[in-house]
């Protein structure tokens, strides 16, 4: 009681009283306390969601005051920081709620003229095999969708397919969430790749090798996961062989297009390919299965015309990838903002800089919404909407939107707070100053997950941490490309749990505020990848001659 | 101490207080580019009371 009231009034005071009287201008030292207190926010927001189960906004929230109070408090926080934190938050919360409203109307318009459902009845067609119906979704499905798409849309499309397909919505979100896992280091154009290459100067070539490594190796144990949650061990046995395959096409394909400088095809490449082989797999007598026709049609929809909008979302996605020019004709009306020099009270300077530029026309968000359009236009001439569906499609996005957006705003406003009064980098510094040599390699996915479970990006993960972790890696005498290829693998894999992604996971399938119960299930089975990635650095290090 | 709101009423206040973090960021930006100081601690102190008011929505 006494700490919090010792908290609170010299909050109070900072608030109330000029910066230069405010606090007694001295660096942080690093100790046991003062990192434990940096790591306080990230220890509040797991705790509440894991063993209070609470939902993603109340957790984000309650880490936001206590990040607020213990930046005021010891790290030299004052209310300029919080309010540019807060400004900086909001606008960078911009470039991703773009995205997530896109995908969330997007799901709500296919739903509306019953795409969902004649996705999920169409899957039986393919194969009788549930475990490869369920591999198809939640591994490739949402792959490709993160390469095209990315933050958010994969489980925004894929979980509430599997529901239909009867799945409980908790699992769902599991399958799709971890079935994408590896995709997010070259999705979305490979943002957050070109992210990691920009802050260290390290060339991207070098790099790329190692994350195909490791991503290859992830992948049978992931679509092993999958397979087990979703139909049981003695199934994971039948299909193995079609696991195998898929995994040797994919990783084949991911090295190939990378270690060529082809990263932003790095998602989409190799899930395509996935996806190809995975038909070819099906139409063998051994997966084939009994013929399951599934229900009869009940209306006379077009199933190619109800899917136009993932149809129109590909090959938009895939237009302005492709083709440069009008990449560049379309990112021509850009916006940025500008920010000031900010000091902390402890004398922590983040430099005046130019905010990220969002192109406006080019931006995934806008992708969606030239989807959107055109389908909505298309359906409103077939006939499609039933009366009133303007009016229900944009309530079920306002339900589902308003939480997760007020969700997704605290956290990253938690991590840009953390960053401007230092408290990242102590964290940072703490687990490379306290972690030798020969166990670096292994801790440096798990730094790398750390950054991407607080901000909810793998890119800010990347840029948070990735100068962090070559200067280690100098220090420590190790590769520096190895090191960050395993702070990329690690973030990937840990972007998908972060809360202001679960946050939007989970509204699409009906769970809002139930996170924790999600996370619980997700976080043992995300550290699987995350530990062979661990183990690999320790091993391939010690051939490299790391030592202990 | 929490907030027990039917889910249409939890609805609204969620959409207030996102507007109202909407809002008072904007404020925020104008009163920093203009030195406004005071007001900037005032909406920066209205800030912390919206986002722990989400803290016992239930």
């Amino acid at each position: 009681m006494k700490t919090i009231k010792f908290c609170l009034t010299r909050t109070f005071r900072i608030l109330c009283i000029p910066p230069h009287q405010a606090y007694n201008s001295q660096n942080m030292d690093l100790t046991p306390l003062s990192w434990l207190l940096a790591f306080l926010p990230i220890l509040t927001v797991m705790v509440l969601m894991l063993a209070f189960k609470w939902g993603g906004m109340r957790s984000s929230a309650a880490s936001w005051i206590v990040t607020v109070i213990v930046s005021m408090a010891f790290f030299g926080g004052t209310w300029k920081i919080l309010a540019w934190s807060q400004i900086k938050s909001l606008f960078l919360s911009f470039n991703l709620l773009y995205i997530i409203w896109g995908a969330l109307l997007l799901y709500s318009l296919a739903n509306e003229v019953g795409a969902i459902r004649m996705i999920s009845d169409a899957i039986p067609h393919l194969s009788s095999d549930r475990s490869l119906q369920v591999l198809t979704i939640a591994f490739l499905l949402t792959s490709f969708l993160q390469g095209v798409g990315g933050f958010g849309v994969p489980v925004a499309v894929c979980a509430p397919i599997l529901v239909i397909l009867g799945f409980n919505p908790i699992i769902a979100v599991v399958l799709t969430a971890i079935g994408h896992s590896w995709a997010v280091a070259f999705g979305s154009m490979a943002t957050a790749f070109e992210g990691l290459i920009s802050v260290t100067a390290v060339p991207g070539i070098q790099i790329a090798p190692y994350v195909a490594a490791f991503f290859a190796l992830s992948y049978v144990p992931i679509a092993g996961i999958i397979t087990v949650l979703s139909t049981g061990w003695k199934s994971l046995w039948k299909t193995m062989p079609a696991i195998l395959a898929i995994s040797a096409v994919m990783s084949l394909t991911l090295y190939i297009l990378v270690t060529n400088g082809l990263w932003s095809l790095g998602s989409i490449g190799p899930s395509l390919m996935g996806l190809l082989t995975m038909f070819l797999i099906t139409r063998l007598p051994a997966f084939r299965g009994k013929a399951n026709p599934g229900k009869p049609a009940e209306n006379k929809q077009s199933f190619l015309l109800s899917i136009m909008p993932y149809i129109l979302l590909v090959s938009i996605g895939f237009l302005i990838i492709l083709i440069k020019p009008l990449n560049q004709f379309l990112s021509q009306a850009q916006f940025s903002l500008s920010y000031p020099e900010i000091v902390s009270n402890l004398g922590l300077v983040t430099p005046a800089q130019k905010s990220d530029t969002i192109s406006f026309f080019s931006h995934p968000g806008s992708i969606l919404m030239y989807s959107i359009l055109i389908s909505s236009l298309i359906f409103h001439f077939k006939g499609y909407f039933k009366a009133g569906a303007l009016r229900r499609i944009l309530s079920r996005l306002a339900h589902s939107a308003i939480s997760a957006s007020l969700g997704v705003i605290t956290m990253v406003g938690v991590s840009t707070i953390m960053t401007h009064t230092g408290m990242t980098s102590m964290i940072a510094r703490g687990i490379s100053e306290a972690v030798n040599r020969g166990l670096y390699p292994a801790v440096s996915p798990f730094l790398g997950a750390l950054g991407a479970f607080l901000t909810g990006s793998n890119s800010n993960s990347n840029i948070l941490f990735g100068v962090i972790q070559k200067e280690s890696a100098h220090l420590l005498d190790l590769s520096v490309p190895l090191i960050l290829a395993g702070q990329n693998a690690g973030a990937s894999f840990a972007s998908v749990m972060s809360p202001a992604k679960l946050i939007v996971s989970c509204t699409t399938v009906g769970l809002a505020d139930q996170e924790g119960i999600v996370l619980r299930k997700l976080l043992p089975l995300l550290l699987v990848p995350i530990g062979l990635v661990a183990v690999a650095m320790y091993i391939w290090a010690l051939i490299m001659g790391a030592g202990l | 101490m929490k907030f027990n709101l039917n889910p249409s009423r939890k609805f609204r206040f969620q959409v207030a207080i996102f507007a109202f973090e909407a809002i008072i960021t904007f404020l925020m930006y104008l009163a920093l580019r203009t030195d406004h100081i005071l007001l900037g601690k005032i909406l920066s102190s209205l800030l912390i009371l919206g986002i722990f008011s989400l803290i016992f929505l239930q």
